[in-house]
């Protein structure tokens, strides 16, 4: 921004021109002619009269802002509202209250501590005999358990005996026939091969 | 004392009171109703702006917090205005294809009689030649005597924009001044 142009600047902004900043801009073409056209401007503003305004309907400008007024009414009583609200339900918290409806109609009831207290103790009733009740069932089932293992093993070893007398029994059969065989052979043989022991090739 | 006054005559507007709004208006009417008439260049439309502003100024009376005088604030508003108005009346002109309504095609009409009977025409008719933003400039330069940096704050652009603004409009001006 060259100098005449702050000079310029600054006189329009504050309306302050020294002498010499006046013939700086009175020698250079374009800010003289600027100057005389601003200088120009000044002095027609300074004497522009602000005549009468022509008659107009200054009431239509006015009207009732109702729409204004519904609204803070609207809000002070919701503000109302909500106040109780609030009231009430804190009332209701720290009043422990409880709300109980049947078919008979509706109850409300206020601090239920000792109420809560037997809830508690029925839940807990409630809770060691399902607990006892789960150990005997776990007692039973391994009873149970233990029984059949019994039975089965009892019976394993009664086919397993039974097995042993019939091989037994079939052993017994089996020397009896063989006895039998040499009683035979025996009979058959002379004396003196049978003192001798000797056995002779059929 | 008299800022004490103004500032009543706010406060009991903004709960209702009519005669305060009216007093009010009757106050700030001139200001306003010229600054319509200089940015616009026709007494007619301007008294309808003068209304418009009103209705505007009185809609949003609430959100005045007092931060600037009541006259800045209530041009601020007619400003906008003048801006809606000046935006539906291009569409119009470039769809009807209608030449600017001017100060001078309003020789019959009294109020324009009026204004000229006070020596003001000149001022109304350069204005009138300058293209909408640097009759903006000129308007808040010459007339509200703002500052570059208030302009451009106002205008929401940067004061180099204001500066060059303004030295275009002193330029197109040149022609019309010498002649007047």
């Amino acid at each position: 921004m060259s100098d005449l142009n702050k000079i310029f600047d600054t006189w329009l902004d504050t309306g302050q021109l020294s002498e010499a900043d006046k013939k700086l801009l009175q020698q250079d073409a374009v800010f003289c002619q600027l100057y005389k056209n601003a200088s120009q401007w000044q002095s027609q503003a300074s004497e522009y009269q602000e005549a009468e305004v022509p008659k107009w309907n200054k009431e239509q400008t006015w009207f009732e802002k109702s729409s204004n007024k519904s609204e803070g009414f609207n809000w002070s009583w919701l503000n109302g509202a909500m106040l109780a609200m609030s009231f009430v339900l804190c009332t209701l918290v720290v009043t422990q209250a409880q709300l109980d409806i049947s078919n008979e109609g509706f109850s409300v009831t206020f601090n239920q501590v000792d109420k809560q207290e037997v809830q508690f103790n029925e839940l807990k009733n409630m809770l060691s005999q399902i607990q006892k009740d789960n150990s005997q069932q776990a007692w039973k089932m391994a009873q149970q358990a233990i029984d059949t293992g019994r039975i089965e093993r009892r019976e394993d070893i009664n086919t397993l005996i039974t097995y042993l007398k019939e091989q037994r029994n079939q052993d017994q059969t089996l020397i009896k026939l063989q006895l039998n065989d040499l009683a035979e052979q025996v009979e058959n043989q002379d004396s003196t091969a049978v003192a001798q022991n000797i056995i002779l090739e059929q | 004392m008299f800022f004490q006054s103004e500032k009543k005559l706010i406060n009991k507007a903004k709960q209702g009171d009519k005669k305060a709004w009216l007093k009010l208006v009757e106050e700030f009417e001139k200001p306003i109703y010229h600054y319509c008439l200089r940015m616009l260049g026709n007494p007619d439309d301007a008294v309808d702006m003068l209304q418009e502003a009103f209705i505007s100024i009185y809609k949003s009376l609430d959100s005045f917090r007092f931060d600037s005088s009541f006259k800045t604030w209530a041009i601020r508003i007619a400003h906008f205005r003048c801006i809606e108005f000046y935006r539906k009346r291009k569409v119009c002109q470039q769809l009807d294809d209608l030449p600017e309504p001017i100060s001078e095609s309003d020789n019959d009409c009294p109020e324009a009689s009026l204004f000229k009977a006070q020596g003001n025409e000149q001022v109304i008719s350069a204005m009138s030649q300058l293209p909408w933003e640097q009759r903006n400039v000129i308007e808040l330069k010459f007339f509200q005597n703002y500052t570059f940096e208030q302009i451009a704050q106002q205008l929401d652009v940067s004061s180099n924009t204001v500066k060059s603004r303004l030295y275009s409009a002193l330029n197109k001006l040149k022609p019309h001044l010498e002649v007047s």
